[in-house]
């Protein structure tokens, strides 16, 4: 016997829910359909759809003049119509659902609320936080190609104001720039559009701007985009009883208004305290340059792995560059070898655990050869985002070992960026390479055992 | 806890003499307030009516099921009354509605409560069910086909 899945609701929940139920459990009976109807009334939702019964089905009925989270039904048939038409014409809609002509609802199939409701909690931000990075890597792998392709032309061809000024790479490295400037609003608009949907995404987005231009990096912006998500998950189900004629209102006008409102001014008032912890750890920066070469080795390796483009990175960052304008060449040394080591070391760990890492992963993985060897540490950002407590730990210690190595050789470095590129300048090269390599070896040795262990412990379960 | 919980003679009308919408509910609130299920007469036509201005209760089959949740209402009933000639109730099928259930809760309404009007709701899809409403000759065989549907 076919199977049908139906959702009847209306406003005030009291009768036409149930009519609406009745007429299309009568109506399925006569056409000889099996089918489930659940209802949205006075008295909560009764009947829950699970996520096996709507699988099963050859369509859905929705039958509902109250919103009712439609996203379950992704990639299914589906009519979306009034709770009349379901007490009217069920036999219709049911006829209409067995000829295949309703359609298919668009949008990513979505593991379903009841299974996410079961799923703990750290399942379900797990889930939110890959629905972010998986669209943040292409601009992450795009943007960060380009950049390394203007390279190619010297490390300052895209500054007018050096001799290396080349047009093209200037626009390379312009475009690649732009990609990068949308990571971090892509990932919080994404982790937000992945817990409360459409009304997430312009909240998640518009934090993640304001993070990214406050300096907050992505850290900033994996936490605005958690908060818009559960902002606007929390305002929809406040709002949920809102009759349908104030459906367009409540989508249009005032969930957007109410999210960027007010994810946009959280992030903005926490840029004061983000650039004031930027400024401590540089003033407290300078003050250790000359401690010992572990100390400031790990302190160095640990801030710039820790946040790749955020506070405590560009602290240790821009620390090197103003101690390279005093002739400190050595402090630069063991920057530069922190910020390569996260993006090699995840290239590392790929290439070794082959079999522990996505098909996405893997690809992402062979392009942080090159942004390794470039520099670019955001490379790294994708593998850090989806399991911070745990990668960005291992990047720490890797990136620790490749600087504390590099302060102990006395390596110098007198240029800012370019990675592997600026090699002639360095006075020691092979060895700094080396201790990169080192780092990162260690690191993605780590990586890869802790991905070993984890993949176990899920195809266990 | 049985449908007859909501409902009694005094609760029904069988020979409804209103020709509008408008006034049916008043001619039902009219019997709510009289057998005392209510405190506040207009308060209940006027959440009634905004109801209908969100969209109309009368689902069609000749049946309409005017409904209120409000703090006028004292306990939990059904108001049934019966025209035999048909009201204009601006049906969804554009017919006359004959059976009129004007259904009325506390703001804080039990679930049963509730679970019970659904299934007077359910009811009222089925033809024999409201043929046998048509046909009842006075108020007890309502109240009869109510309970024992």
């Amino acid at each position: 016997m076919k199977k049908i899945v139906a959702v009847t609701g209306c406003p005030t929940g009291i009768a036409h829910t149930y009519m609406a139920q009745e007429s299309l459990q009568e109506a399925a009976k006569k056409l000889e359909v099996e089918i489930k109807v659940e209802t949205n009334g006075a008295s909560g939702v009764e009947n829950r759809l699970t996520a096996a019964e709507i699988e099963a089905a050859e369509g859905v009925i929705v039958a509902a003049d109250v919103d009712v989270n439609l996203d379950r039904f992704n990639g299914k048939a589906v009519i979306d119509t009034s709770v009349q038409d379901g007490i009217h014409r069920p036999e219709e809609l049911i006829e209409q659902i067995l000829a295949g002509e309703a359609e298919i609802r668009q949008g990513v199939k979505q593991s379903q609320p009841e299974k996410a409701a079961n799923a703990s909690i750290g399942r379900q931000i797990y889930k939110h936080l890959m629905n972010g990075v998986s669209k943040m890597l292409p601009f992450v792998v795009g943007g960060g190609i380009l950049i390394a392709v203007s390279f190619l032309w010297g490390i300052h061809s895209a500054d007018p104001n050096s001799d290396q000024y080349n047009a093209i790479a200037a626009m390379l490295n312009q475009l690649g720039g732009t990609a990068f400037g949308l990571m971090v609003p892509i990932l919080a608009g994404y982790i937000a559009f992945s817990i409360a949907d459409k009304a997430g995404l312009a909240a998640g987005f518009v934090g993640g701007v304001v993070a990214r231009d406050t300096g907050a990096g992505y850290l900033g912006g994996i936490l605005i985009g958690f908060f818009a998500g559960y902002l606007m998950a929390y305002c929809k189900k406040l709002m949920a009883n809102f009759p349908k004629q104030l459906e367009g209102l409540k989508s249009i006008f005032l969930l957007p208004l109410i999210g960027i409102f007010i994810s946009g001014t959280l992030m903005y008032l926490l840029g004061a305290p983000v650039s004031a912890a930027n400024q401590a750890l540089k003033a407290q920066l300078e003050a250790i340059q000359t401690a010992n070469p572990i100390i400031l080795g790990i302190v160095i390796g640990c801030m710039s792995a820790f946040d790749m483009g955020g506070p405590v990175n560009k602290a240790a960052y821009i620390t090197g560059t103003m101690l390279l304008g005093e002739g400190n060449y050595e402090f630069m040394a063991g920057v530069s070898a922190a910020c390569i080591t996260p993006p090699l070391l995840t290239a590392l760990a790929t290439t070794i655990f082959r079999k522990e890492f996505t098909e996405e992963e893997k690809a992402n993985g062979l392009v942080n050869y090159i942004l390794g060897s470039t520099h670019i540490t955001e490379g790294a950002i994708p593998f850090a985002a989806q399991n911070p407590l745990v990668v960005i730990p291992i990047l720490m210690i890797g990136s620790s070992i490749s600087a504390v190595l590099t302060y102990m050789l006395q390596i110098e470095v007198p240029a800012p960026h370019g990675g592997f590129l600026i090699l002639p300048l360095v006075n020691k090269p092979f060895l700094w390479v080396g201790t990169i390599l080192l780092g990162s070896l260690v690191g993605a040795l780590l990586y890869g055992f802790y991905r070993k262990h984890s993949n176990r412990k899920l195809t266990a379960k | 806890m049985e449908i007859n919980e909501f409902i009694n003679e005094e609760l029904i009308k069988l020979n409804l003499k209103s020709q509008s919408k408008q006034a049916v509910i008043e001619e039902l609130a009219a019997v709510a307030a009289a057998a005392g299920v209510i405190t506040d007469q207009q308060q209940i036509i006027t959440a009634a009516l905004e109801r209908e201005a969100k969209g109309t209760t009368g689902v069609g089959k000749g049946v309409a099921i005017p409904h209120v949740k409000s703090s006028a209402v004292k306990k939990p009933a059904v108001i049934f009354g019966r025209s035999q000639s048909g009201i204009d109730y601006q049906s969804m099928d554009e017919k006359l509605s004959y059976l009129f259930f004007l259904i009325t809760v506390p703001e804080n309404s039990h679930d049963q409560h509730l679970k019970l009007l659904a299934q007077l709701s359910r009811n009222l899809v089925h033809a024999d069910f409201r043929e046998k409403l048509m046909a009842a000759q006075n108020k007890t065989e309502v109240i009869d086909v109510l309970t024992n549907h």
